[in-house]
């Protein structure tokens, strides 16, 4: 519940603010949002497994972030910034299309 | 993390399911809860924020990569655009040409057709020449007397020439009527009437008078010819051009 209004209230605040991004953040921020999305969607499955635990939904949800937007780095570094971005977010789709028809199984008897 | 295939299997375990739900959104004041709370908010904001980066400018969100493309893009499109201008440059740069030879071209016409009118007689005309006064005293001045007074002013190299109020052009005839009178091209010229020249006065004028020319000839019919050079002649009778009837132009 908590989780729900803090997202909401986020996208208010960021609606209301408009904060600015830092240049340096810019490439990072698309590839962080959809590892968190992917993190959500996995934390919501646990839930329903019955084995949320809210260590690790922080760290993995961290984790996710960091290590997103350290592959986009090193592959601007390798000069395949592109190409690995769009690696990234194929697997994390991926991962969140899973998750999401793990999601819909256990709470729709088929 | 377990596989994703597995199916609640009973009504009793598909309960347990939604009871959980329902557990997980109810409220906690715990820290964890916060926790998860506070990184749901700040994912809030960065999708705002990443949307309206997107909305606002395409670029903002481009790697150095996609920038380099674009940039090598529009160079491109740039050395294009400079090329085709190179080329209207030069189309225009011709039609520019082309319309001052026809400017050229245009003014050539001009003056033929301003020189073809004098010489027709349909334009008036004025210029340097001589003005010849013929009065008939004794007799009358016959028609090939006049005639004769016109070939003379021809071979002096007038250009214009105009008796009485008529045009005098190559086709004009000199008759005679049948009580004397003179006929320039059908229309009665009595005497006294003027001959107008344009042309060189300084030899027109020694060209009348030469012993045995046209001052004698009128003379001898019992007139007289005064002849006087002037600076400004001013000829402003007109011919009419007939439509050829039988004449075509060869090709």
């Amino acid at each position: 519940m908590i989780a729900i209004l803090g997202l909401l209230i986020g996208i208010a605040v960021g609606l209301f603010l408009q904060p600015d991004v830092p240049a340096v953040l810019q490439p990072y921020l698309p590839i962080a949002v959809v590892a968190a999305l992917d993190t959500l969607a996995g934390g919501l499955r646990a839930v329903l497994d019955g084995v949320f635990n809210a260590h690790v939904f922080i760290t993995s949800f961290l984790f996710n972030v960091l290590i997103a937007a350290l592959l986009v780095f090193l592959g601007d570094q390798l000069g395949v910034g592109a190409q690995l971005s769009t690696a990234v977010i194929v697997v994390l789709g991926i991962r969140i299309f899973s998750n999401a028809a793990a999601i819909r199984r256990r709470l729709f008897r088929s | 993390m377990s596989d994703g295939s597995r199916i609640p299997e009973s009504r009793q375990e598909q309960r347990e399911v939604l009871r959980r739900l329902r557990e997980t959104l109810r409220p906690h004041a715990s820290a964890q809860q916060v926790i998860v709370g506070v990184l749901c908010f700040l994912l809030g904001i960065t999708i705002v924020v990443q949307v309206r980066a997107q909305d606002e400018d395409a670029l903002q969100g481009a790697t150095q990569e996609d920038l380099v493309r674009l940039l090598d893009e529009s160079d491109r499109h740039v050395s294009e655009l400079e090329q085709e201008n190179e080329e209207l440059d030069g189309s225009l740069a011709t039609l520019q040409a082309g319309h001052e030879d026809d400017v050229a071209a245009q003014n050539a016409a001009q003056e033929r057709l301003e020189d073809l009118e004098i010489v027709a007689g349909t334009s008036p005309a004025y210029g340097r020449g001589i003005s010849a006064r013929v009065t008939e005293s004794t007799g009358t001045v016959r028609a090939r007397t006049v005639l004769g007074v016109v070939q003379e002013l021809r071979n002096a190299g007038a250009e214009v020439i105009q008796v009485g109020d008529v045009r005098v052009v190559a086709s004009t005839s000199f008759t005679t009527a049948e009580d004397g009178t003179l006929l320039v091209d059908g229309t009665r010229v009595p005497a006294p009437f003027d001959v107008l020249a344009i042309g060189d006065p300084t030899v027109m004028e020694p060209a009348l008078s030469i012993p045995g020319g046209a001052v004698d000839s009128v003379s001898a019919d019992g007139g007289s010819l005064e002849v006087s050079s002037e600076e400004q002649v001013a000829i402003e009778a007109l011919a009419t051009v007939r439509e050829p009837e039988y004449s075509r132009v060869v090709k």
